[in-house]
């Protein structure tokens, strides 16, 4: 009868007669259960709010509250076993079932039909008690299997972002990269540490963004901050927007951040290109206004002295005819500038374009002196050239004419109104020309400056005039790949040596004009002809 | 530099401008009006002149202030600041300033109007008569 081991389970035995109790418990010991009495209906609650009992025996006659009225409050929680004296009549019987019954047991007992039935219900409770644990248990599994699945789909949904993502600690240190974050950085996974992220960063930017941090993340807000980080793959660094958001339980505590990287370097450096061309273009205007005052000065000097003397009648001939070739000349000086203006313009945009032939410097030269002659002779600046009967190059014509304009120009601006001679030599592969004045010379400090464009931060101090027009020769030898230099001694005269190959290959845009006179043998055409 | 045969009412006006043309012109202008004109190409030459107590003394400055090696600003501060050339009147012609320097006469900005400036050297140059 009695089970190998039988399992502890607890027993409530109710009954308003102690010696009822006793006897019950004396049946009931060899099971080997826990046996809890109670001698009312409220002592039996009293139990049954504190322990989770298998099954009631429960008397049906007692005074105060009676078991049907215990069994109503029970509500079927716990199996009941009625106990009874009275006879077993129909409705008796059915008023216990209906209240929650299992069973009836009529007094005097059979202690051994008392314990299997006890023993049944027992069994079942216990039974009942594994289920629920298993089915516990399952549930936990289950969550536990989903919630590692979550992390997992989370962790793919992370590694399948392109920006960088690392997720800290509650208390803001970093304790995961996802991939894109791992290959940005050049890292694995096992080589990662709190300080990795840091070190990831612009030296310029790593100790304020961090101090911004260490600061904004007591605020907990979110946090929104440009930086540079490393790529490793091109070792260069790239401007990011870096994001940082909390992430908080149910509670609103904050469990950890989640920061982001997303990449701006692109629209960064755009911005910055914008910013320094509207710097440039700024510089420009103003340098632009500032250089065609004077000229315009000038114009306007000589148009309103001679309106002057016409008003007053007072116009003679000789006077009159170089007057107005004075504002002819400032209206071409002032046509020139602007078209200097507008080169600087092309040429820091890009657009120098070459288009090169066959020249003959000598040719140029020739033509330049000619133009500038009268002008030259004008002011005491007489040209004097000594050249070769030619001197033949692959360049490109008319900006050569301009390079050879500019020098003779300045020559007879800056010439002090003594004699500029200009030379022409050959080596070989290389052409130099040469334009020497005996004017007020170049101090030293500037000599390095004269090529450079103009700048707005430079001093108030400026060698008015110049400005332009040598950088525009500078960039058109560079293109030619040749070099300027200039030579020059204050108020003894200054002498500007342009050297040039006279075939550049990087320069070469299109291919030498062939020879009319040879259609089939290109190679006889006349600059092969004159190679040293 | 030239030096022309001084006359008692004859003014003399030192003209310092860098730019060639403009220079030529100025003082072109300025011999027609019957003044005699000093030229100077920078500071440098300016000073030079004006601390030579050099005959003719000027009785006016026309000055650029956008001069290589010393500039207009060197020599205004100059005259600031030397007794003897404190009294002589500045009338300065410059591009790039907005408004009148400290301690000079007058002030013109490029392009400016011939016949105020004229006007303007007539009376700076008439009172040291």
């Amino acid at each position: 009868m009695e089970p190998a081991v039988p399992p502890q389970a607890s027993l409530l035995l109710v009954d308003d007669h102690a010696g009822n109790l006793v006897t019950l418990q004396a049946i009931l010991a060899p099971l080997g259960h826990e046996l809890v009495t109670a001698l009312s209906g409220e002592e039996a609650l009293g139990h049954l709010l504190r322990k989770n009992f298998a099954l009631i025996l429960l008397d049906v006659q007692m005074a105060g509250m009676n078991g049907f009225e215990l069994a109503a409050i029970i509500k079927r929680h716990v199996p009941i076993i009625f106990m009874t004296a009275v006879g077993k009549d129909a409705a008796h019987v059915f008023r216990g079932y209906s209240e929650g019954a299992v069973d009836y047991l009529v007094k005097p007992f059979d202690p051994d039909i008392l314990r299997a039935k006890v023993s049944v219900f027992v069994d079942l409770h216990i039974k009942e008690q594994t289920i629920k644990a298993q089915e516990h248990i399952l549930r936990e599994h289950q969550r536990e299997v989903l919630e590692r699945e979550n992390e997992v789909r989370y962790r793919r949904l992370l590694d399948a972002m392109p920006q960088c993502i690392w997720a800290t600690d509650a208390t803001g240190h970093v304790d995961y990269w996802n991939r894109a974050g791992l290959e940005y950085c050049g890292l694995r996974p096992e080589e990662v540490s709190e300080d990795s992220f840091w070190e990831q960063l612009h030296p310029e930017d790593r100790a304020a963004a961090r101090e911004d941090w260490e600061r904004d993340k007591r605020g907990h807000i979110p946090l929104e901050r440009p930086i540079r980080i490393r790529n490793a793959a091109t070792g260069e660094y790239r401007w990011h927007l870096a994001r940082a958001v909390p992430e908080r339980d149910e509670g609103g505590a904050i469990t950890g951040w989640i920061a982001t990287a997303t990449d701006i370097d692109d629209q960064k450096r755009a911005e910055q290109t914008l910013e320094a061309t509207i710097a440039l273009r700024d510089d420009f205007l103003s340098v632009a206004s500032h250089e065609l005052r004077t000229p315009l000065t000038s114009l306007k000097l000589e148009a309103a002295n001679l309106l002057r003397r016409a008003r007053r009648g007072d116009l003679t001939d000789d006077r009159l005819v170089t007057r107005l070739e004075r504002i002819d000349a400032q209206a071409a000086r002032m046509h020139r500038l602007i078209n200097e203006l507008l080169d600087v313009s092309r040429i820091v945009a890009g657009r120098l374009e070459l288009s090169l032939e066959e020249v003959d410097l000598v040719q140029v030269v020739g033509e330049v002196v000619l133009q500038f002659k009268e002008e030259a002779a004008r002011v005491g600046c007489t040209l004097s050239i000594a050249m070769p009967s030619e001197a033949v190059g692959h360049w490109d014509r008319s900006r050569l004419e301009q390079v050879v304009t500019n020098l003779i120009t300045n020559a007879i601006k800056y010439g002090g109104g003594k004699p500029i001679a200009i030379e022409v030599v050959e080596h070989g592969d290389r052409i130099r020309l040469v334009v020497c004045d005996h004017g007020v010379g170049i101090p030293p400090e500037d000599q390095d400056r004269i090529f450079d464009r103009f700048e707005r931060a430079a001093p108030t101090r400026n060698y008015s005039g110049i400005g332009l027009g040598l950088w525009i020769v500078k960039q058109i030898i560079d293109a030619l790949g040749g070099t300027v230099t200039v030579d020059s001694i204050p108020d003894r005269g200054s002498a500007f040596t342009v050297e040039l190959p006279r075939w550049n290959g990087a320069a070469l845009t299109r291919p030498p004009a062939a020879d009319l006179d040879h259609p089939r043998f290109p190679e006889l055409a006349r600059g092969a002809a004159r190679s040293p | 530099m030239i030096t022309l045969s001084k006359r008692m009412t004859t003014k003399t006006i030192l003209l310092v401008e860098d730019d060639f043309d403009l220079r030529d012109i100025i003082q072109d202008i300025l011999e027609d009006e019957g003044y005699d004109v000093v030229p100077a190409h920078d500071g440098r030459q300016a000073l030079e002149y004006l601390r030579s107590a050099a005959d003719p003394r000027p009785d006016a400055v026309v000055l650029d202030l956008m001069l290589p090696h010393v500039s207009g600003w060197e020599v205004l501060d100059a005259t600031r600041s030397e007794a003897d050339l404190g009294t002589i009147p500045v009338i300065v012609i410059s591009a790039a300033e907005r408004q009148r320097p400290v301690g000079v006469a007058e002030f013109f900005k490029k392009p400016f109007n011939l016949e105020r400036l004229l006007q303007s050297i007539r009376e700076r140059t008439s009172s040291a008569d």
